[in-house]
């Protein structure tokens, strides 16, 4: 089986790549494995850089995701949509602290920081 | 499996699960849920999970503990509590490679005590990429951190998993 390199990919086919990364990581989650969460952060955030890079800026199909049943999915759509969606993204990974959705609770509320406050501030 | 027909309580079977990577992911999914619930259905569900609360009850229970402030999880950490673990607020290993000394390093200032379950999260959040640390693990960004930086980080992973107030 020949595996598409991104830049072949529809954008449908980017949305289903990222959505089974994201289930790879909510099970990585379950089980505190960081590795396969690690990789699988890496190859999301390609995706997420390959549809800001299409024509349009294709990130804003990632809102479709903001309702997807595995919290995961709606965690990592909100932190590559909120550059173009930040009301709606923030509201998104609230909702996951506020249900008190486990296992990612924890994470949302990291990830909630990083969307208002952006990344550290170097010392 | 105990059912009650939530569809948010995790499914427990009710023989105990031979790898202890199954019912580490069960007991943590067991204590997510508890958390979810009012005192007098998590005493409910405790009652129906049998072997999981006999093995796992305290740990399991903890996970439900209120965010407490600095000076108590300090103080609690100068004695041991089932289900729980101490814990370093500046992780021992990292540091102990940049070079910091073990009287820092294992001070009562440095040592908290955490619901075990928690413990576990915090430690692997630590190994996690992140946007917040420009796609590094927090392990990584630490490193040859200062004291006072990876202290600031270290409670910051406590608020974060609903340890400290």
């Amino acid at each position: 089986m020949t595996v598409k390199k991104r830049s072949e990919l529809s954008v449908d086919q980017i949305i289903r790549r990222f959505i089974d990364l994201s289930l790879t990581q909510h099970e990585a989650v379950l089980y505190l494995e960081t590795r396969p969460y690690n990789r699988a952060y890496l190859k999301i955030k390609g995706l997420a850089e390959e549809l800001e890079a299409r024509p349009g800026d294709q990130r804003h199909v990632l809102v479709d995701l903001f309702d997807h049943p595995n919290p995961q999915v709606r965690l990592s759509a909100a932190i590559y949509a909120h550059p173009l969606f930040p009301g709606p993204a923030i509201k998104v990974v609230q909702s996951i602290i506020d249900a008190k959705r486990h296992p990612q609770e924890a994470e949302a509320r990291t990830v909630l920081d990083y969307l208002i406050n952006g990344p550290l501030e170097p010392e | 499996m105990a059912v009650s027909g939530d569809p948010d309580e995790p499914k427990i079977p009710h023989r105990r699960l031979a790898r202890a990577r199954e019912r580490n992911r069960i007991g943590r999914a067991a204590a997510g849920y508890l958390r979810t619930l009012p005192l007098w259905q998590q005493f409910r569900f405790l009652a129906r999970v049998g072997w999981l609360a006999n093995e796992a009850g305290h740990t399991i229970r903890s996970y439900s503990d209120e965010p407490r402030a600095l000076e108590e999880l300090k103080e609690r950490a100068t004695v041991p509590s089932s289900g729980y673990d101490i814990h370093h607020i500046v992780e021992k290993t990292p540091a102990y490679r940049d070079g910091f000394s073990r009287e820092m390093i294992e001070s009562p200032d440095n040592k908290v005590l955490v619901p075990r379950y928690k413990h576990w999260e915090i430690t692997a959040w630590y190994a996690k990429r992140n946007g917040k640390f420009g796609g590094l693990s927090p392990r990584e960004a630490l490193r040859n951190a200062t004291w006072r930086r990876r202290v600031e980080i270290g409670l910051s992973a406590f608020r974060e998993h609903g340890v400290l107030r």
